[in-house]
């Protein structure tokens, strides 16, 4: 099994060679923090910090909101759903369903390539963040990025925090985009429920169940629930989070396996 | 090597899309599995390769059954299932290079299939850019890289033009020959079957009409031979098969005269008397019962 998933994997990769979903992948990192770097660039006197602040707090925590509010959700709606669609437009499966693997070898592979793909996104993103940081720096000394550290510490907790929230929305994207040829139904459901969660988890205490809120809670401090610790240094939305990741890819693998082609 | 035994299947409650179907495919054959369009022949494909489930039946490959030991089986099978699946952005190269990552092929073998089916001058093309031509000799390539003992090919020779299926018929002989495969053919290209398998099995509606080698199917359907007399004069030759050897099934038409024997002894008895009447012969030649007649003869 732990075999087939490797070749699994390989395989993955070089199927993505030169896709829309590779380069996505990486634009899609850069974009939130190349927006920050401008905004801070061309209006720099707004964000001179006083003298005793560290300036990467600010900015980091400014450009995590904006992914796990904004870009992340999307990200891998996209992600996964262009990645599969690749599969769904050759009609490949009929020849996946022959190979000599178990079709939960490909289930899984593909599942952990693209939990890689996300993770990698999350590597550019911070290099990004750090180096766009560097350069501001650089260009605007009175910005004091030369001056301190990033905590890089704290920063990789939230990062790690950022990616268990996100494996609710994450299974359920990956489930849609499998068994839904058409690519258009996976990416507009996840954008309206990415909308919904939006809407709901500002002002309903409830969302932390809600897995397309999860990336949200993290970074809601008006929930208080949302960012308590209760199990092991996790709130209830990341165990949730983490919950649905099982369930869903158990429902998902039940379901590939009897999964007819056309 | 290929038992298929009492399949049944349907998509929805009450219209049977493959209905008790029985057949088996000697080893080391070349078996053309026939049958219109919309007769079940991909359904049964499938069913043979345990991508569909059968309601009932069996099928068993190499002594096990596919239910039981599709993962092992599929080592040893090679298959292509209607139009051939590539990811069209990656070159032939790279699409095989793919797959034999799972079979765990070395690289040589890529271009020698690839040489074989006549690809390995576009081997770094892009399968977007391949002509459906092209992409059937990929998708035959593809079902041999790994080196099965058994290829199951659903339409193997669409898309090919005549030097190309001369070419993959040849190739299939080779296979047959050489190799010992055993190679299972859907096709409704009768004359392509005939050309090239020395066993049939023949559906229709999801049932099974016939099955066995296609010479058993002609002695079957076809009634005597059936002679083709070219002369100078067929209307008198006519008369004289008539009135002197007293033949009745006889027709004629402009340069020729049809009989129709139950033996083959009278032909010289023919010859003779037409000679005596001086009538003269340019050629007598059988006409040969072809699949084509049969498959419509068994399916009117």
């Amino acid at each position: 099994m732990i075999n087939s998933i490797y070749k699994g994997l390989i395989a993955e990769t070089q199927k993505v060679k030169g896709t829309f979903t590779f380069w996505f992948t990486i634009l899609g990192s850069l974009l939130i923090p190349f927006i920050f770097f401008l905004v801070y660039f061309f209006r720099h006197q707004s964000f001179i910090p006083p003298e005793t602040i560290n300036p990467w707090d600010t900015f980091i925590q400014s450009n995590l909101k904006a992914i796990a509010f904004l870009l992340f959700p999307l990200h891998i709606i996209l992600t996964i759903a262009i990645n599969i669609n690749i599969e769904h437009k050759e009609n490949s499966w009929k020849k996946l369903f022959v190979l000599p693997i178990k079709r939960e070898s490909i289930y899984i592979s593909k599942l952990l390539f693209l939990l890689f793909q996300v993770f990698i996104s999350l590597i550019i993103f911070s290099l990004s963040i750090f180096t766009f940081g560097g350069i501001l720096g650089f260009v605007h000394k009175e910005l004091n990025f030369l001056n301190y550290y990033p905590e890089v510490s704290s920063y990789s907790k939230l990062i790690v925090r950022l990616f268990i929230s996100i494996l609710g929305i994450f299974s359920i994207q990956y489930f849609l985009s499998l068994f839904f040829k058409n690519i258009i139904i996976p990416i507009s459901l996840g954008v309206f429920l990415t909308i919904v969660a939006t809407i709901i988890v500002q002002d309903w205490e409830h969302s932390i169940y809600f897995p397309y809120a999860f990336p949200m809670c993290f970074f809601l401090n008006s929930n208080q629930l949302a960012t308590i610790d209760t199990f092991y240094g996790l709130t209830i939305s990341e165990i949730t989070s983490f919950v649905t990741f099982i369930t869903v890819n158990i429902l998902g693998v039940i379901m590939f396996n009897s999964k007819k082609i056309k | 090597m290929i038992q298929v035994q009492n399949l049944d299947f349907s998509y929805q409650k009450g219209e049977k899309i493959i209905d008790n179907l029985s057949f088996d495919v000697p080893e080391n054959s070349i078996f053309g599995f026939l049958g219109a369009n919309g007769s079940g022949k991909t359904t049964a494909i499938r069913l043979l390769l345990n991508l569909y489930k059968p309601s009932a039946g069996e099928v068993i490959i190499q002594n096990k059954k596919i239910s039981l030991n599709a993962k092992e089986l599929y080592k040893n099978i090679g298959t292509l299932i209607e139009d051939p699946t590539f990811y069209g952005h990656l070159s032939a190269k790279e699409n095989l290079k793919l797959l034999a990552t799972f079979y765990e092929v070395d690289n040589y073998r890529i271009e020698e299939v690839l040489d074989l089916v006549g690809l390995l001058h576009a081997k770094d093309k892009k399968a977007n850019n391949y002509s459906l031509g092209m992409k059937q000799r990929l998708g035959i390539a593809s079902s041999i890289l790994h080196d099965p003992e058994i290829l199951i090919l659903d339409e193997p020779l669409n898309g090919l033009d005549p030097k190309g299926i001369a070419e993959i018929r040849n190739l299939f002989f080779k296979f047959q020959k050489e190799d010992k495969k055993t190679i299972f053919i859907s096709s409704h290209l009768l004359n392509e079957i005939e050309n090239t398998c020395s066993d049939v099995c023949i559906i229709d509606h999801g049932k099974k009409l016939f099955t066995g080698k296609i010479e058993q199917l002609k002695s079957q359907l076809s009634k005597g031979d059936s002679y083709k007399i070219k002369c100078n004069d067929p209307k008198r030759a006519e008369a004289v098969l008539k009135t002197q050897l007293g033949l009745s099934n006889l027709s004629v038409n402009s340069s020729t005269l049809t009989i129709n024997i139950d033996n083959k002894e009278i032909i010289p008895s023919c010859i003779k008397a037409l000679v005596n009447d001086d009538i003269q012969l340019f050629e007598i030649s059988k006409n040969e019962t072809n699949l084509e007649a049969l498959y419509l003869t068994l399916t009117k």
